[in-house]
């Protein structure tokens, strides 16, 4: 279901991520996201549950899938499911949890810090005001404010990852890795509550 | 237009992993989807399994030092690209003791990130991992990017020490400190009088003027920052020994490495490590121990790499890890 609505964002966002990949990268991060999310949502079972789906999908993302940053939204899903699988009951709580956990699993791994103009530039800040927030967590609001933090790694010269080697030429275009977890809360937020779509962005003109 | 001696399908890697387990089928298997090689026999004195990997191209390494004495398994990329993390992590999964597994990394982004994420996976599933970087190459001292030295021809020497105190039931943590204490210790440079033939177009990776070198060249095919008139060997070896010892300790015992980068003849190596050998001479380091021949190319570039670790004061054992036994498909002494 989550991992059904996150291949459907991609699916619309696939000429988009593609472009801006194509911009400042190696072009191939909207087929890896689209044909990884692909890949794993034929294999979740019918019925899974949230932590059988985003383990199927971890695997998934971590054995099969190639670049670099397929394999980072393996760990971030992995930390997910451990999340969602230790705590069923209070699924707010654990996904905040797993999302925290794998950003820095993520980080143990490639290194790269807040403002180098990776994914990261999307996971840390949103992660960091769903912290903030009592009570309930507002999946919209978390969705659209990891779509604009996203959106604004189009100002940041690139340090490390897809575009670290042409430097202040990125200027202008987004990041598409951090696209592509922005997405992953546009299908949160429908997951959690689907009278959202209206008040979510369209993926397809991210 | 001289273009390697590869299968004319893409899998060359392949027939070549496949040739290579066959002949040398008394030490290893070959382990395939995910490919990785793996020693036959475990020293049941280990409790830590040692995993290296890295991007193909640069033969024997890892998998000519896969066997008893040195690597349980060792996971090749393509030419010149980092393996796949799956097959790090399943290598690690199979090779790993009772106190878990030890990567050896050489210092590559690419590298970095996939052991990076095969580790995350086998501490999800329990299993201890630790890593020991290796980043010798002194050309690579002070570029400005936060990438750090390149590891090169020094990962001989981290595994032979590290396999040699494995086999003594070294512990993980005590096996970290070592390799990074050997990692730190050693230093190399590199130079080419030829480029090596690429995989992709067949033709010279790049092209060198007569009576010209590449001082400080990669592993990879990556140009040096300086190419320079052709000093003769004796001249290069002098700049090349201070070079290195200028990024190391002090010291008055080492272990010398002279590699061949793939197109260097051995005759031409002995050439070189007698010159090493006086120039650390005149310069009161004495010669430990010492490996001459071609341990990590760059597919068959022509020139050579090297390597000085320089011993602690006291030794902290590292001849006799240096000379223990060792039985590999390229390197081989009995105890």
């Amino acid at each position: 279901m989550l991992i059904g609505l996150y291949l459907a964002a991609a699916e619309a966002a696939h000429a988009r991520l593609t472009e801006y990949d194509q911009a400042a990268g190696d072009g191939d991060f909207g087929d890896n996201l689209r044909d990884g999310l692909r890949g794993a949502h034929a294999r979740i079972p019918d019925g899974a549950d949230l932590a059988t789906e985003t383990e199927t999908a971890a695997t998934y993302f971590l054995d099969e899938v190639g670049g670099t940053s397929g394999p980072l939204i393996g760990l971030l899903l992995r930390s997910v499911a451990s999340a969602a699988a230790a705590s069923p009951s209070d699924v707010d709580a654990a996904v905040v949890r797993g999302l925290t956990e794998g950003t820095a699993a993520i980080q143990r791994v490639g290194e790269a810090r807040v403002g180098d103009r990776t994914l990261v530039d999307c996971l840390a800040p949103t992660l960091d005001g769903l912290r903030g927030t009592a009570g309930p967590i507002d999946w919209t609001a978390a969705a659209t404010a990891a779509l604009a933090h996203a959106r604004a790694t189009a100002d940041l010269t690139p340090r490390m990852g897809r575009a670290s080697y042409i430097g202040k030429r990125a200027l202008g275009t987004p990041d598409a890795g951090a696209i592509g977890v922005a997405l992953f809360f546009w299908a949160l937020a429908l997951y959690r509550d689907p009278a959202s779509r209206d008040a979510l962005p369209d993926p397809a003109a991210l | 237009m001289a273009e390697l001696f590869f299968v004319t399908k893409a899998e060359y890697v392949d027939r070549a992993l496949r040739g290579f387990a066959r002949d040398q089928r008394d030490i290893v298997r070959l382990h395939t989807a995910p490919a990785y090689v793996r020693a036959l026999a475990t020293n049941p004195a280990r409790r830590v399994g040692l995993v290296a990997g890295g991007g193909s191209g640069h033969e024997p390494m890892h998998v000519g030092l896969v066997g008893a004495g040195m690597l349980d398994a060792a996971v090749p990329g393509r030419v010149f690209a980092s393996p796949h993390n799956r097959q790090v992590y399943e290598a690690s999964r199979s090779a790993a003791g009772p106190e878990g597994v030890l990567h050896i990394v050489k210092n590559y982004t690419g590298d970095r990130i996939n052991f990076g994420i095969a580790a995350e996976r086998l501490r999800h599933d329990g299993i201890p991992v630790a890593r020991v970087l290796v980043d010798d190459d002194v050309a690579t001292e002070s570029t400005q990017t936060a990438t750090g030295r390149r590891g090169t021809g020094a990962t001989i020497v981290v595994e032979k020490l590290l396999g040699a105190a494995a086999d003594r039931g070294t512990g993980l943590d005590a096996l970290v400190e070592l390799g990074r204490a050997v990692a730190s210790r050693s230093r190399s440079i590199a130079v080419a009088s030829a480029a090596h033939t690429s995989h992709v177009t067949g033709r010279p990776g790049f092209e060198l003027a007569p009576n010209h070198i590449e001082y400080g060249v990669g592993i990879h095919g990556e140009r040096a920052r300086q190419t320079i008139p052709r000093p003769p060997l004796e001249d290069l070896v002098e700049r090349m020994v201070d070079d290195v010892l200028a990024n190391l300790p002090a010291g008055t015992r080492a272990l010398v490495l002279v590699n061949g980068l793939g197109g260097t003849t051995a005759i031409e190596l002995y050439n070189v490590f007698a010159e090493v050998e006086e120039a650390l001479g005149r310069r009161g380091v004495a010669v430990a121990g010492s490996l001459v021949g071609t341990w990590t190319p760059a597919l068959d570039m022509k020139g050579f790499s090297v390597t000085v670790t320089m011993l602690l004061p006291d030794d902290g054992a590292w001849t006799a890890l240096w000379d223990a036994p060792v039985w590999t498909a390229t390197l081989r002494k009995r105890g």
